[in-house]
């Protein structure tokens, strides 16, 4: 939670939104912000903590363990119109990687811009490439692994 | 089923945001990239 707390102004910047969920009431967020978190990041999470007490939530993205009664990990990446664009889901122990959720919002928003699709451990400058007729089968000459 | 390329669900809550109570719901923030994290529970350490 501190880590994408901590990347807030450069997600802000790309026009994101985050909003954080568990089990917890609002309440325990409150205190939790207060006490420990705003103690890693300045000002405290600067996004909205929602509760999920029921776990409503968590089950319609598929997180919530009924065994434990919590969400597990998830992070989940929606475009400007509602559509689900990139879902990554952990086990509890270990966390996320801001970097790749970062990297991951600045190609969907370049995709969503230019049509054009970014190879695999793209980053913005790198090349890309534009689907069509006279890609088929060439990619090879536009894109090799070991250069990008 | 939630897949990817599909319409995400909406959701509402009562959240802690700086300090205020308010309600949220995902479809507040149409028009806008959204990141939506889960994560087991407050107090925890990852």
């Amino acid at each position: 939670m501190s880590a994408v707390a901590v990347k807030y102004d450069d997600i802000k910047e790309l026009g994101a939104e985050v909003i954080s969920v568990s089990t917890n009431s609002h309440f325990s967020h409150k205190i939790w912000d207060e006490v420990e978190l705003s103690k890693m990041v300045d000002g405290g999470i600067p996004y909205p903590m929602v509760a999920d007490p029921s776990g409503s939530i968590g089950k319609k993205y598929g997180v919530y363990d009924e065994e434990e009664g919590v969400n597990v990990r998830g992070r989940f990446l929606i475009d400007p119109d509602g559509v689900l664009q990139a879902m990554e889901v952990l086990t509890p122990p270990v966390g996320r990687n801001v970097e790749e959720l970062f990297r991951q919002l600045q190609a969907f928003k370049h995709v969503r811009k230019t049509g054009e699709a970014t190879p695999s451990g793209w980053h913005p400058g790198k090349a890309t490439l534009k689907p069509g007729k006279n890609l088929v089968g060439k990619v090879w000459k536009e894109w090799q692994p070991e250069n990008n | 089923m939630l897949k990817v390329g599909k319409k995400a669900p909406d959701f509402e809550g009562k959240a802690y945001h700086k300090g205020d109570f308010k309600d949220v719901k995902l479809s507040d923030y149409e028009g806008k990239w959204r990141i939506v994290c889960f994560y087991p529970g407050d107090f925890t350490f990852v």
